[in-house]
């Protein structure tokens, strides 16, 4: 065990705390008519009792750190935030900009940063995808995506 | 000759153009999925999903049920020649298939997988003919206890076999129902979790949890390093296995079907258990164990009769009592739940095209597969062959389309991504996904089921034991839970490393 799973134990615990504060709240009935929260407010109960242990057990056992594959090797960490970051992004403007243009973006953008391409590679390969993609979802599938500032 | 007259109209339905034009597409773009690393069944049934909303509901199971098996075909093809798994399922299969390809034995190690495929899946779909309507008509003798105590019983069993703590297991176990709880209440319609967001009032999407957890996640986690791209350059030839190959391959194929199938039917299990099994179990039926992992043909044969078997047999419970095995059994649920059949013991009165269609269908796609793999091989390497930068483009771009058609809502995408960084925060914490997803589809027939359960009761939860069908379920259930406590470490992950 490492920081890691104590950081991760100690989210379970306050998350199971949130879910029977908030179980309690919708309505917990009784036994022989159950309401909205008893259910949650079980699980949540039952969470709890779970992550209580596993932290008093990551406790004892901190400080031990376990051999990973590929251990040595550095970690891009920051390709983690740029591809979440990239696909809300994506979400978000879709409808005002449209799926054509925001496809090429995302692609190129991607490219470009994620698995570092020259700037022709990725724009040609942003451009690409987003005409397949148009193609396919929205005239093939007719998947209704919208076309945004560009209009078809 | 009931069962013979059914199993015909099966046929008649399942032959129809359009159906074996979705079947076709079905087992294509499953083996594609199966080849290409980091996008499994379940991500591919949920980026289709949304898709299957247009097509008939016969056409719709045809379909996905088309790309779970299929992919089980492809994820050999990828374990063989590249040592990288297609998908989890094909994992065992890299330890011989990969070192028969560098002894010059590709060719065999492919035929034979395809083979024994193709055997295994004939043999358990008259398994699943026989077992499924029988299972039909004894489910309908279940109440609301007896389906809430099957479901404990399938959680605690995928519980058992996670790969991690049974502690974390069990704590996404309870993520997933508290998960499945979020949106309008269904006896009460009061909304829960909500805080007023208009997107959680359905509930959180299966196929936004499904695609993140299980595709945005793997791509976050092959980007993080440098990925490395190796296809083994060997040239594909002889792909009929000879008769030597035949002799050493048959019981293995035999019996990895009928352990594929059964391991496949208990809900929890999946389809990746069985074919370790099925190659410890040849390993220990062999007069040369110490060979095992250093290419022998039976290592093949197998695992990869047990993982179509399993694909048939994770149907059962899923058809006949309406209770999915694992993610990808519950994205075929969702598919027909969405298209207003409920699967369970009157599936097959009340829909019998979509039950007989869709057993005949798995014959027919078997077959296809068949005919289809062994030429297009080297394609399926070409495509092995496509830079990684350009591939996870493409899957994130088939994430978000996926996620966003479900309901034309972009929230629906931010789910998705959310879930994509849990599924990537799981998998560096030793998280198992799939406890998670059973328990997140299984939650609301759970929660139905317990309340509906203690309103009949006399205000306790004795009813549970009162029962006997229910009080084994759970005693079962209780056992499997408690027996790591009295078993000092699992047999079956001993035998793991040791295969390893």
């Amino acid at each position: 065990m490492n920081n890691i799973s104590l950081y991760g134990n100690i989210f379970w615990i306050l998350f199971s705390l949130l879910t029977c504060i908030e179980s309690y709240r919708a309505g917990f009935g009784t036994i022989t008519k159950p309401d909205s929260g008893f259910f949650p407010f079980c699980a949540g109960i039952v969470m709890l009792g779970l992550g209580l242990t596993a932290f008093i057990k990551s406790l004892g056992e901190k400080g031990k750190r376990r051999g990973g594959d590929g251990e040595g090797e550095p970690i891009r960490w920051w390709n983690i935030p740029v591809i979440i970051i990239a696909i809300i992004l994506f979400a978000l403007t879709i409808e005002k900009s449209g799926f054509l243009i925001n496809t090429f973006l995302f692609v190129a953008i991607l490219l470009k940063v994620v698995e570092p391409q020259s700037w022709k590679k990725s724009i040609i390969g942003g451009l690409a995808t987003s005409i397949a993609a148009e193609v396919i979802f929205n005239v093939i599938f007719r998947a209704q995506i919208p076309s945004g500032i560009l209009g078809f | 000759m009931d069962i013979v007259k059914e199993v015909i109209f099966g046929f008649t339905v399942a032959l129809t153009p359009t159906n074996l034009l979705y079947c076709f597409f079905g087992v294509l773009i499953g083996t594609l999925i199966g080849v290409l690393p980091g996008v499994g069944p379940a991500a591919a049934l949920s980026l289709l999903l949304p898709v299957t909303f247009y097509v008939p509901p016969v056409s719709t199971i045809i379909l996905l049920a088309g790309i779970t098996y299929g992919a089980m075909y492809g994820g050999s093809t990828t374990s063989i020649l590249v040592n990288i798994p297609g998908e989890a399922a094909s994992v065992v299969t890299c330890l011989d298939g990969y070192q028969m390809a560098r002894k010059g034995r590709a060719g065999p190690a492919l035929g034979i997988s395809a083979f024994g495929s193709f055997i295994a899946g004939t043999i358990t779909i008259f398994m699943l003919i026989l077992l499924a309507p029988t299972l039909a008509s004894m489910a309908l003798k279940f109440g609301p206890p007896e389906y809430f105590s099957l479901m404990v019983l399938g959680l605690s069993i995928m519980v058992y076999l996670a790969k991690g703590s049974i502690i974390n297991a069990l704590i996404m176990v309870c993520f997933g129902l508290v998960l499945g709880t979020i949106g309008l209440d269904q006896m009460t319609g009061m909304p829960r979790f909500t805080y007023g967001i208009n997107t959680l009032m359905d509930g959180v999407g299966l196929v936004q949890v499904v695609i993140g957890l299980f595709g945005v996640s793997e791509v976050l986690i092959n980007v993080e390093r440098k990925f490395k791209q190796e296809v083994f350059e060997t040239r594909v030839k002889g792909l009929f296995p000879n008769r030597e190959d035949w002799k050493k391959s048959i019981g293995p194929i035999g019996r990895g079907s009928l352990i594929g199938f059964f391991l496949g039917v208990v809900p929890g299990m999946s389809v990746v258990i069985p074919t370790f099994v099925s190659y410890i179990i040849e390993k220990k039926l062999s007069k040369y164990p110490e060979k095992f992992g250093t290419g022998v043909i039976e290592g093949v044969a197998g695992p990869e009769a047990a993982n179509n078997a399993a694909s048939t047999g994770t149907l059962v419970p899923m058809l006949s009592l309406g209770i999915p095995t694992g993610a990808s059994t519950a994205l075929l649920l969702g598919a027909l739940m969405i298209h207003g059949i409920r699967p369970g013991p009157l599936l097959i009165q009340e829909a019998p095209d979509v039950f007989w269609g869709l057993i005949a269908s798995l014959y027919v796609g078997n077959a296809m597969l068949l005919v289809l793999n062994l030429p297009l091989i080297g394609l399926w390497v070409k495509i092995l062959k496509v830079p990684y930068h350009f591939l996870f483009s493409i899957i994130l771009l088939l994430c978000i389309v996926g996620s966003y058609i479900t309901n034309n809502n972009p929230y629906d995408v931010v789910i998705m991504a959310i879930f994509g960084l849990v599924g990537y925060l799981m998998k560096k914490m030793n998280y198992e996904a799939a406890p998670l997803v059973l328990s997140l589809v299984l939650g609301p027939m759970m929660e139905t089921a317990l309340r509906r359960s203690l309103v009949l009761s006399d205000g306790g939860f004795d009813v549970f034991f009162k029962r006997p069908i229910s009080a084994t379920f759970l005693i079962v259930a209780l056992l499997i839970l408690l027996s790591p406590l009295f078993l000092k470490k699992k047999v079956l992950k001993e035998e793991l490393k040791s295969s390893e």
